[in-house]
């Protein structure tokens, strides 16, 4: 007796699925660098986090930085102890 | 006869190990970042136990310079024989010369001994790098964090430096070491 079974298309169907599916996702992660989505990400932990752990605070700048130094805690020109920024 | 079971589970796993590469990588971002954290909050102690032996009195100069690397390398470095190899490399790399690897102990680049607003750079910096995994969101140089812990605690003058300063200073009458 032959048993005949349909799973063969249900494979079928889920593996040109499946592939669909793996090639949008290379496609894509090869375009994400480009978007700069990773870079748009790790942004505030690579400025705002990083002057917030060297200044103490996130727009202060130091001496040797560009328009610096601002709101540097120990610059008189720009002495900020209660720093309270105007939204930028 | 053997009986054989078909079952659905393949699909489920084959669609959870391409769920757990992407949950991994989310994962992954957070594991480095707390630890990222943790060796900031430790650098901040490092650079802050340097800097209060760099402060006080010495003989010399060097004597003061010299205590604080020993503390710096003791928290920071792998151990005392390899000062440039970094204690928590998982963490964090020091970046730049100096010992430990990423010290810099003494005057900071804009000390300026006549000038009030810069003469009180002096003391420890310590810099670090992170690399935090961004898989493939960003290019493998973008993913770089660097952070700089400074503690400018000053430095008081050596012994040497007040007796030139005693020397200098004929027939007046010193309390303490004349500084």
């Amino acid at each position: 007796m032959v048993v005949r079974r349909e799973q063969g298309q249900a494979v079928l169907e889920y593996i040109l699925i499946l592939a669909m599916v793996v090639s949008l996702a290379v496609v894509l992660a090869a375009a994400l660098p480009e978007l700069g989505l990773g870079n748009r990400m790790i942004r505030p932990v690579k400025e705002e986090f990083a002057r917030a752990y060297r200044y103490g605070h996130i727009q202060a700048k130091g001496p040797d930085e560009d328009d610096g130094p601002s709101m540097h805690p120990r610059i008189r020109e720009s002495f900020r102890i209660f720093v309270r920024p105007e939204p930028q | 006869m053997k009986v054989r079971r078909e079952t659905e589970e393949g699909q489920a796993v084959i669609e959870f190990v391409l769920a757990l590469v992407f949950l991994m990588a989310f994962m992954a971002f957070f594991v480095k970042l707390a630890l990222m954290f943790a060796l900031g909050n430790f650098a901040q102690y490092a650079t802050y136990i340097g800097s209060r032996a760099y402060l006080s009195a010495g003989k010399t100069q060097d004597d003061q310079t010299q205590r604080a690397q020993e503390y710096m390398t003791y928290l920071l470095a792998k151990n005392p024989e390899s000062p440039g190899a970094p204690r928590f490399p998982a963490a964090g790399i020091g970046q730049g010369g100096g010992t430990p690897s990423g010290a810099t102990i003494g005057t900071g680049s804009f000390f300026r001994a006549d000038d009030r607003d810069f003469s009180w750079q002096e003391g420890v910096r310590y810099e670090f790098r992170s690399r935090l995994p961004m898989m493939l969101l960003s290019d493998r140089n973008d993913d770089l964090v660097t952070l700089v812990s400074e503690s400018w605690l000053g430095r008081e003058p050596t012994f040497d430096e007040c007796w030139q300063d005693i020397e200098t200073r004929v027939g007046a009458t010193f309390v303490d070491n004349g500084c």
